[in-house]
Parts: structure tokens; C-alpha cells; sequence
């Protein structure tokens, strides 16, 4: 494995950070830099819930934003892997941010090109979200309860545009479950950010 | 009632013994929830936790028509730094702030324009849940050792002002106005507290907890530097962070038995919250190294003194079982969120009280007759084997459906009889 994957999975903040500058400073690539720092996170989602639990996943988002903020300046016009958009957001009601945070760094690490949304975000968003960036994948998040209901208004309110049948949408978060998806229509629910990120590569056939 | 103080007596009883892991005449539910029971009544979840007298009112109606063993309207903790950092200088109005901040509702958020809490009717709409989310930490990344050194003057100088909007410049009219508004506030809490001792007598209202023991690891996370930024404190400043919860622990410690005392003498009951949120976060050798070790501290001083820790493992916690075996067995109930309580029974033995077992969501989206097919199931595999509270996750059933409510509490009480 590279030392780069291999510090990211090792969470060697400082490390990575080292290697990253030391290597774009010799003039490699930084196409090959970034695919290192991806490997390394999807190698950190693979034992996700095993070994790795949210402590870690925070902060390998954090190593792989700080490695993004030193490669994105000589990244400019290259041309990277893109997986497609995803659309994502804390539904309405709810302003808890930390597993879509970390599902849109693992994405973002996988090549997909996502839209955050942010937190409390009324149905009409998501569907005016769609609509501008007809995205194959909605993900729909929230911490509590109370966002159960709000998941089930955006999901019909894209029904209602007529787009459903246009992006599968997933729900996560601490108390979603299958009983929740049947009730609010997703097509898929997870507890756990990563394993939302291998069902959307999946979907959109990049697993 | 009638018969309120014989039913008040029976309900302390029988969660005592579940706690103490002897059998009870029938397995008892207990529940948070604050916003279920205005539903119920027909009450704004702003006034739920604004208006004292609506509050009690709701309190009492959901006591009487639904009579479970136990169960707490939750409020919030906003003023509990207040209650602390007073504690150098008056520990009685210390604990009096503490205890007005879980149970005094939302004015203190008013009156000090707190950074932790979206409040219903304020931040958030006014059927809205109360959320605690910090915008960017309390503390700064280079105040570690200011908190390790000196905890009190690091909560009075750094954390008030700026926890506190209105106390952010301390010699300000705006400062010294809103301490004295705060003050006000607090001196009705203790005919508040009065009006409600009566009326869990009346009712037979039994409070799941009216005490409260933070754990260092999450009073850190929820106060001073968020959870995703504390996670990553975990990685840059470990050896800060522990020297900080242990510091931290007796403090904490201290607050649990303080309130249990004053919840001792209110209600009758000895359990005391100890809320752990960050179990969630943490792989079982962080869990070891920064959370548990004060945990298991503070448990045991609660034990020592008379309580029952009501631990409140929010979240997902099935990777953690093991370890929570080291807690003291037939001394405190173990409440679980998203953990399979059979699971949890399997690991833990027949040594322990365990409470939770129907998912909100059942509530929320469920049937009265699913309802009842899962509860008769969960207490057939639960009822032998050590003792059981049927519960839900932490005030999370804010959008259940009445009948599904219903049909739960039917049936534990025809069919959780020993």
C-alpha cells in the first residue's frame, strides 16, 4: 500500500500531511496523490463498524479535508475520477450535522460529486435540489426522531414533482430502520454513514 | 387518586427490586419523554418547556391516564455551567441553579442567550424538539491546560462569557441585568419545586430520575468543545483530555449525589440520570482509555452513597458489553437505546437490570397490533433471567401515534405480570 494510504488508515494526521507536501513539493502527480489519500480512506470504510468507530471516521475526514486543502490548489483542471452527484441534507426540523458530515467525506473520497444541503432543510429543497442538479442519489439525514416525519414530506414532495422515479433516496441516521423506510418510502436505510456510501457507489454501479 | 400513595409506593418498590434484580410483581415501564405527553394534551412543545403551570398540568394528565411505573418529562441543562462554577463559592446555590437548570424549563435560555440549545418557539418552530448543537466549540484548542490547572476559574472567566451571550462582557448593564432576571428565576424554583412534590404525590407520579451525574468525556463534548471536535481532541491532545475528565470526575460525582439527595427527599426515588452519549462514538479501546475509567468512578460513588445510577448508554452501544460488566451487578439499571436488549442480556448474564426494548419507530409508524405482537414478544424473552424495564430510547417518542402508546403500556401491565 502506498505510505500515504497507509498513514490515512493508520489516522497519522501529521504524517499524511508530511508525505503530502513533501510529495507534491518533488512534482508528483497529484491525481496519483489524491487516488493515495482515497485508497486510504476507502481502506478505513472497510472496517468501518468492526475496528473504526465515528472517533476515527471524524477524524479521517478531517486528515483527508486537510490533505484536499494542500492537492485542490494544483488539482485545477484535472481531470479526477466522478462517481456522479448526490444530493444531501439533515431534514427539516432536525440541525444535527455530524453523520452527514461524515457520509459527504467518505463520498467525497470515493469521487462523487456531492451537494450538501446543509441542516434543516425543508422538503421543497430537496426537490428544488433535484431539479438543478438531477442527481442519481438523494440522502436524507437525521440524528432524532422528529425526523422521520420531515423525511417522509421531502420523499413525497418529490414524488409529487414527479421525479421519484428519477434518484433513489436513502435515509440515515441514529433511528432509522426498516419499519422507518417502509413508512417514509426510502429505497434503502442505514445506521451507519459508510455503509450508506457502499449501497449509493453500489447504485450507481461503481462498486 | 385515591389510592395515590399506596400506588406511589408500589411503583418505588417495584423498581427498586428490578433494579436490585429481584423479581418484581410485574415488570415495570419507565420512560423519558417530554413531548409526547403535550401531544397528548393537547400543549405546544414551547409551553411544554416554558410554561411552569402547563407543564405540571401535562404531567399529571399523562400520569392519570396512562400510570406507568416511572417516567420523566425531560427539560434541558443549559444553566448547569452556572450551577458549577458557583460552586467554589456556595455549594447549596450551586446545586440549587444545577437542579433549576434540568427541571426550571426554558427561561434561563432567555434570560442568558445560551450557544447550546435551539429551544421550541425560539430557534426552532414551536412544535419543534429542544436540540443541543454547539455552532464552533466553547473552548478553544490551546485552553487545555487553563481547564486541567484551575476547572472553576476556567468555567467562570472563559466558558460563561462566552456560553452566555448576555454574559459576555461581565461588567456590562446587560450582564449584571440578566444575572439578577437568572436569580429571580431561581428563587421560584424552590415553590415550584414544592407545587410539584405535591403533585406526584396526588398523581402517584413516580419520576424515572429528577437527578442528573454528567460523566467528564460528555460534559466536556457537550459544554465546552462539541463531539466531532472532541473526537478529534482524542487523536491531537489525548493525554489533555484524560487529565481533564479525571479532574472533572469528582466534581461531577459530587452533582449526582447532591441532586440525588434533593430527588431522594422529593420523590422517593434513588436513581440518578448519569446520561452517556459519546459510547456511540468510541471503538472499545477509546471507550476504555477516555470514557469509561470516569464513568465507573462516578457509579461507584453513587453506589457508595445510596443511589442507583440510571445509565442512559444512548445511541449504539453492542460493541461495549463486555466492558460495562465491570459496573457494579444488581446496583444499576442499564438503559439502552439502540441495543438489542436481548443481546445485551445474553453478554451481560442475569446479574443485571436491563430497561429499553421498544424503538420509537414501532411507535411512530407501527400498528396497535404490531405494538403489542413485539411487546408480548420482548417481555417472553426478557421476563427470566435477571430483571427488565420496558422503555424506549431517550425522549424519542415526541411523534407516536396514541393507540400504538396505548396498546404498550396494555400490555405490560396485563402481560408483564410474574
Amino acid at each position: 500500500m502506498d505510505e500515504i494510504s497507509e498513514a490515512i488508515k493508520e489516522l497519522e494526521e501529521q504524517k499524511v500531511l508530511k508525505l503530502v507536501k513533501e510529495r507534491l513539493d518533488a512534482g508528483e502527480d497529484p491525481i496519483k496523490i489524491l487516488e493515495a489519500c482515497r485508497f486510504g480512506m476507502a481502506e478505513i470504510g472497510k472496517d468501518a463498524g468492526d475496528t473504526i468507530f465515528l472517533t476515527d471516521l471524524i477524524m479521517a475526514g478531517e486528515i483527508f479535508n486537510e490533505a484536499m486543502a494542500l492537492l485542490m490548489p494544483k488539482l485545477v483542471g484535472s481531470s479526477t475520477t466522478n462517481l456522479g452527484k448526490v444530493v444531501i441534507g439533515t431534514v427539516e426540523g432536525d440541525i444535527h450535522n455530524i453523520g452527514k458530515d461524515i457520509a459527504i467525506n467518505f463520498l467525497k473520497a470515493e469521487g462523487f460529486e456531492v451537494v450538501d444541503l446543509g441542516v434543516d432543510v425543508p422538503a421543497q429543497k430537496f426537490v428544488d435540489a433535484v431539479k438543478e442538479h438531477n442527481p442519481p442519489v438523494v440522502g436524507m439525514s437525521g440524528l432524532l426522531t422528529l425526523s422521520i416525519e420531515p423525511m417522509k414530506k421531502s420523499i413525497d414532495a418529490i414524488a409529487a414533482a414527479g421525479l421519484r422515479d428519477k434518484v433513489k433516496v436513502i435515509i440515515g441516521g441514529e433511528r432509522t430502520d426498516e419499519e422507518v423506510c417502509k413508512h417514509v418510502g426510502a429505497d434503502a436505510w442505514v445506521n451507519d454513514a459508510i455503509e450508506g456510501v457502499k449501497i449509493i457507489k453500489a447504485w450507481v454501479g461503481g462498486a | 387518586m385515591d389510592n395515590a400513595e399506596e400506588l406511589r409506593k408500589a411503583k418505588i418498590q417495584r423498581m427498586e427490586d428490578a433494579a436490585a434484580v429481584k423479581v418484581p410483581d410485574r415488570i415495570p415501564i419507565g420512560i423519558a419523554t417530554s413531548y409526547f405527553p403535550a401531544k397528548y394534551a393537547g400543549v405546544s412543545y414551547e409551553e411544554m418547556w416554558y410554561d411552569n403551570n402547563k407543564y405540571i398540568e401535562v404531567g399529571a394528565k399523562f400520569c392519570r391516564d396512562f400510570n406507568w411505573d416511572a417516567v420523566s418529562f425531560h427539560r434541558s441543562f443549559e444553566s448547569v455551567p452556572i450551577g458549577l462554577a458557583l460552586a467554589s463559592f456556595d455549594a447549596d446555590l450551586a446545586i440549587l441553579v444545577a437542579v433549576n437548570s434540568v427541571l426550571g424549563g426554558g427561561a434561563s435560555h432567555d434570560i442568558l442567550a445560551d450557544v447550546y440549545s435551539s429551544n421550541p418557539g425560539r430557534e426552532v418552530g414551536k412544535n419543534i424538539e429542544s436540540q443541543w448543537v454547539i455552532k464552533k466549540p466553547v473552548m478553544n484548542d490551546d485552553e487545555w491546560d487553563f481547564l486541567i490547572e484551575k476547572p472553576f476559574d476556567f468555567m467562570t472567566e472563559t466558558i460563561l462569557p462566552r456560553a452566555y451571550k448576555n454574559l459576555a462582557d461581565k461588567s456590562s448593564p446587560t450582564a449584571i441585568g440578566s444575572l439578577i432576571k437568572f436569580g429571580m428565576e431561581v428563587g421560584k424554583f424552590p415553590g415550584f419545586l414544592m407545587e410539584m412534590a405535591g403533585k406526584l404525590k396526588e398523581e402517584a407520579w413516580l419520576p424515572y430520575y429528577y437527578a442528573v451525574a454528567p460523566n467528564p468525556l460528555d460534559f466536556i463534548g457537550a459544554f465546552y468543545r462539541d463531539f466531532d471536535v472532541l473526537s478529534l481532541d482524542l487523536y491531537r491532545h489525548p493525554e489533555k483530555v484524560k487529565k481533564a475528565c479525571e479532574g472533572l470526575a469528582p466534581v461531577l460525582a459530587a452533582v449526582g449525589k447532591m441532586t440525588g439527595k434533593i430527588s431522594l427527599d422529593v420523590t422517593g426515588s434513588r436513581r440518578v440520570f448519569c446520561p452517556i452519549w459519546y459510547n456511540t462514538y468510541l471503538s472499545p479501546e477509546k471507550f476504555k482509555e477516555f470514557h469509561f475509567p470516569y464513568i465507573k468512578q462516578i457509579v461507584n460513588e453513587l453506589v457508595e452513597a445510596g443511589f442507583t445510577p440510571l445509565m442512559s448508554f444512548q445511541g449504539r452501544s453492542d460493541h461495549l458489553l463486555e466492558i460495562y460488566k465491570e459496573l457494579p451487578a444488581g446496583k444499576v439499571i442499564m438503559w439502552f437505546d439502540k441495543t438489542d436488549v436481548v443481546k445485551a442480556r445474553e453478554v451481560l448474564g442475569d446479574k443485571y437490570c436491563i430497561a429499553g426494548g421498544v424503538p420509537c419507530s414501532l411507535l411512530i409508524s407501527g400498528t396497535p397490533e404490531k405494538v403489542k405482537s413485539h411487546t408480548e414478544k420482548l417481555i417472553n424473552n426478557m421476563k427470566s433471567g435477571g430483571t427488565f424495564i420496558v422503555s424506549t430510547e431517550f425522549n424519542g417518542m415526541g411523534d407516536a401515534k396514541v393507540e400504538n402508546v396505548k396498546a404498550m403500556t396494555e400490555t405490560v401491565m396485563n402481560y408483564g405480570k410474574y
